[in-house]
């Protein structure tokens, strides 16, 4: 196949139509490519910034829980309590917040001496005892202390808050309180980012405190290989933002943000497919514009292909028909561009053409008729030269002719026979009547000179260069099949056909008529005689399918008898 | 013939495929997905307390979101006190395809659970005494299956009760309960009940209740020297003819120390516990969880956010009792 030599027009044009839609593709994937990281960074800092606010929530909630400790520390009912070792706290309590669930009072040494629950009955021996795992030397130092978040049976997570109580300078013991933080982790990991994305919080080792799926803090799983906790245990700087597979096995957008106050980390995550679909919009759009645009472009080339061509193929075949001769061939495009303007050409140019070889056929016909009559002319006068001789051209012609049908139908050669039957004797001209009208036998010298005729003939015709194939005929028609007859004794096959045809043609009307020196012979004397002569004298091939028109066609000869001049039409 | 057609119909061709082109392109396909609305299923029995907390239930969910009839619909059946329509009500609720059933009360949850047992649809229940002792989850803070909820912890806040009778009463020697003996919630309150009293140095007098005569039996015979005060145990029976125990502990000039505000409203003197609405509002959030996708059985059962200290002024005056001035002050509401 030819296509990828783009030979067909509509190849062509095809071709060109998707190279346009396709430059123009590359141009739409280059501004989409620059607009990737655009739309990418917008996604990331919209997450970013929702986890820095919840961060920054944290920091606001600790903060308001920081400021409502030291307020309390400072208040005159905790003073009292530690004043007189011991005290109700629950009134206190009971006007707190309703996320602060046990209230404690702790004396320098490290002793509760006073405590308050929400839901429990605390008695006053429970309320004394030592608490071992406060951290004095800690407290002292830090000036406040979150505890480890615990959970309480119900898995709902406290933190333990202590701050110092001061009279002055001077440390009076202890103020701790248990603060529940289910309300303020339903509020952060409540917090949705689009659909799917959520926002969970870890401690400065790695253990999530705070998740959506409340079961992980339960089960108190540590997310050290999350590589946004990696980031966050290691202080890593800078963008943040990361995509990886997270503990399911889904591929996250991630990023966090510190809470200062409490030093956990605060991570956003969002399933990448979702956080993108914008994006992946965006580019489906763009690949479903592509493939409607290429079948388009497709679509158009080969309309427009098929509109251009068709007229085209059309064109070339009436061109071809035209080759051939059918010069009445004309093409119906009714168009107004150049297909139109061709085909309007191509009609006139037909017209034209056709016009002038009218003309000229006209002409030819002329010129033949002139021949013809020249011919026929010729051949009376030549007839008329001897009495005897008077309608022999024609008889002549007309065997001729039948016998040359049997083999060659064609016009061109049934002309030739025509022509050759006519003037065979033409030659004779140059014979002086003295010898062709002599009533007396002939001499040698008189058969020399008639023999010649045949030589003459080919000499008067050889200036006539159209007669080119007449002339061997003319020249050789007095051959004899075996190589016996004149004027160059040639034989068999290498005598010219016609030739042999008027040697048969010839000798039997000159059998059949009489001649001022014998009379006629009657027909079966001149059948013999063919039969006899056929492989001496001439072609039997000839003689003996003229044998077969004289017996076929009763009556022929007679009519052949009688026959006036009437051969050329 | 179809050669001509297209050279005639071109133009029109063109244009109907571009159109098809333009509109058929599925663009926001996020949009359906925020659009998608979901179905909860509530059941629970009537009567003002619980409607209280269908009403803060709801009130939750707009808070969290949740456009009524938007993005969220419900399914409410409500029983009207019928303990026996209630089967038929969970089937009715899950027959509408519900994403979630929200049922209030033990009653509704097991039934849920029961009717659910081969289903995926997750049950969120509230003011349930005892979730696992009432076996409808294995932990509280596991609870496993396809359920979680709120629990108003009725048996564990007896010993706040009593202490805050105690704060209304200095003087109290000795207190009495009713409890049902045929209820596994209520004997388990009682013997909670029964431990407290001994750390605290009080005295106690149990009356048990099986059945309904039991009950006006125990009622009726109360009198004023049986105890200084009358603490309200989980007791389901109690809670249908509390009316009773009201008037009588009124006549007897007994204080009486109950569990829901209800009760107090009706005429006990005081109750401490969480209330109702708060209850209701507080479960919006688990449901939320559950239809974000969290598995129920993953979330930890919650107790209450906040407990009320209600006083009825009224049934002090009646009862000739003086509230120490710095028990009026740690109330959350004091009925006059």
């Amino acid at each position: 196949m030819k296509f990828f030599n783009f030979k067909n027009i509509t190849l062509q044009i095809i071709a060109f139509g998707i190279a346009i839609s396709l430059i123009t593709f590359v141009f739409a994937l280059l501004i989409f490519a620059s607009s990737i990281e655009y739309i990418k960074t917008e996604i990331h800092e919209h997450n970013q910034y929702i986890a820095e606010d919840a961060a920054q929530s944290a920091d606001v909630f600790f903060k308001t829980i920081e400021d409502n400790l030291y307020s309390a520390a400072a208040s005159y009912e905790i003073g009292a309590v530690l004043e007189k070792k011991g005290g109700d706290l629950l009134p206190y309590l009971i006007k707190l917040p309703s996320y602060v669930r046990e209230i404690a009072a702790v004396n320098r040494g490290g002793v509760e001496i006073a405590k308050a629950s929400r839901e429990r009955f605390i008695s006053k021996t429970a309320a004394n005892k030592k608490e071992a795992l406060l951290p004095l030397k800690v407290l002292v130092k830090e000036n406040i202390h979150f505890g480890k978040i615990h959970n309480t049976d119900f898995g709902e997570p406290l933190i333990t808050v202590t701050v110092p109580v001061k009279s002055g300078a001077r440390i009076k013991g202890w103020l701790s309180e248990d603060i529940s933080l289910k309300g303020f982790w339903h509020s952060i990991t409540g917090i949705h980012i689009g659909d799917k994305g959520y926002i969970f919080a870890v401690d400065e080792n790695g253990r999530v405190i705070a998740h959506p799926d409340w079961s992980v803090v339960i089960k108190a799983v540590n997310f050290k290989t999350n590589p946004q906790v990696v980031r966050f245990i290691n202080k890593w700087e800078g963008n943040n933002i990361s995509s990886y597979k997270n503990e399911s096995g889904v591929e996250v957008i991630g990023t966090y943000a510190v809470s200062k106050s409490t030093g956990w980390g605060i991570i956003a995550e969002q399933p990448a497919k979702e956080a993108y679909v914008q994006f992946y919009n965006l580019k489906n759009r763009l690949l479903a514009l592509i493939a409607i645009s290429l079948a388009f472009a497709i679509f158009l080339s080969i309309y427009f292909g098929w509109r251009l061509t068709s007229p085209l193929k059309d064109l070339k075949k009436k061109a071809e028909e035209f080759g051939k001769g059918y010069l009445n061939s004309k093409i119906s495009i009714n168009r107004n561009d150049e297909i139109g303007d061709l085909a309007i050409t191509f009609n006139n140019m037909a017209d034209s053409i056709l016009d002038k070889t009218n003309q000229l056929k006209l002409a030819n016909k002329n010129l033949q008729e002139m021949l013809g009559c020249t011919i026929k002319s010729l051949a009376t006068v030549l007839d008329g030269k001897s009495s005897w001789t008077a309608g022999h051209s024609e008889r002549v012609l007309s065997y001729a002719l039948s016998i040359a049908s049997r083999f060659d139908n064609s016009t061109d050669f049934l002309e030739n026979v025509k022509i050759c039957s006519l003037l065979h004797d033409i030659g004779k001209i140059c014979i002086p009547d003295t010898v062709l009208e002599k009533v007396d036998i002939f001499t040698e010298e008189d058969l020399r000179i008639i023999r010649e005729h045949p030589l003459h003939g080919a000499r008067i015709l050889s200036s006539i260069r159209q007669f080119e194939d007449i002339i061997p005929v003319i020249r050789h028609h007095h051959e004899h099949y075996n190589g016996g007859g004149y004027p160059d004794g040639l034989s068999g096959e290498s005598i010219p056909f016609i030739a042999r045809i008027l040697s048969v043609a010839d000798a039997y009307d000159a059998m059949t008529t009489g001649r001022h020196y014998r009379k006629a012979r009657d027909l079966s004397d001149a059948i013999e005689e063919l039969k006899r002569n056929a492989g001496i004298q001439f072609d039997p091939q000839i003689v003996e399918a003229f044998l077969q028109i004289i017996l076929k066609e009763k009556g022929f000869i007679s009519a052949m008898k009688n026959m006036t001049v009437t051969a050329f039409k | 013939m179809f050669k001509s057609f297209l050279i005639k119909r071109t133009p029109l061709i063109i244009v109907y495929l571009l159109v098809l082109a333009t509109l058929g392109y599925p663009t926001e396909e996020l949009e359906s997905a925020k659009k998608k609305q979901y179905k909860v299923g509530i059941v629970y029995m009537g009567g003002k307390s619980f409607s209280q907390t269908v009403e803060g239930f709801k009130t939750g969910m707009r808070d969290l979101g949740y456009k009524d009839g938007k993005n969220i619909v419900y399914e409410v059946v409500n029983t009207s006190g019928s303990k026996d329509k209630i089967a038929e009500a969970v089937t009715n609720v899950i027959k509408k395809n519900v994403n979630v059933i929200y049922a209030v009360t033990t009653l509704v949850a097991r039934e849920a659970m029961l009717q659910t047992e081969n289903k995926s649809i997750p049950i969120v229940f509230s003011l349930v005494a005892d979730p696992v002792g009432s076996k409808l989850v294995k932990s509280i803070k596991e609870p496993g299956g396809n359920m979680t909820g709120i629990t108003n912890r009725a048996i564990e806040l007896t010993e706040k009760r009593l202490e805050m009778l105690i704060r209304i009463a200095p003087n109290l020697k000795k207190v009495m309960w009713i409890y049902d003996p045929n209820a596994d919630v209520s004997v388990k309150a009682a013997e909670h009940a029964r431990d407290v009293c001994k750390e605290m140095g009080i005295s106690y007098i149990e009356k048990r209740a099986g059945n309904h005569d039991e009950l006006l039996n125990a009622i009726s015979s109360i009198k004023r020297s049986d105890a200084d005060g009358i603490l309200h145990i989980v007791n389901a029976i109690l809670v249908a003819n509390n009316k009773l125990l009201i008037d009588k502990a009124k006549k007897e000039k007994i204080p009486y120390f109950t569990t829901d505000s209800e009760i107090v409203e009706e005429g006990a003197l005081a109750n401490y516990g969480p209330n109702f609405y708060d209850i209701g509002r507080q479960s919006a959030r688990l449901v939320n969880k559950v239809l974000m996708g969290v598995k129920a059985g993953t979330i930890p059962v919650e107790a209450p956010d906040k407990y009320d200290f209600i006083i009825n002024l009224k049934t002090a005056n009646a009862i000739d009792i003086k509230i120490p001035e710095n028990v009026l002050s740690i109330t959350t509401r004091v009925i006059k």
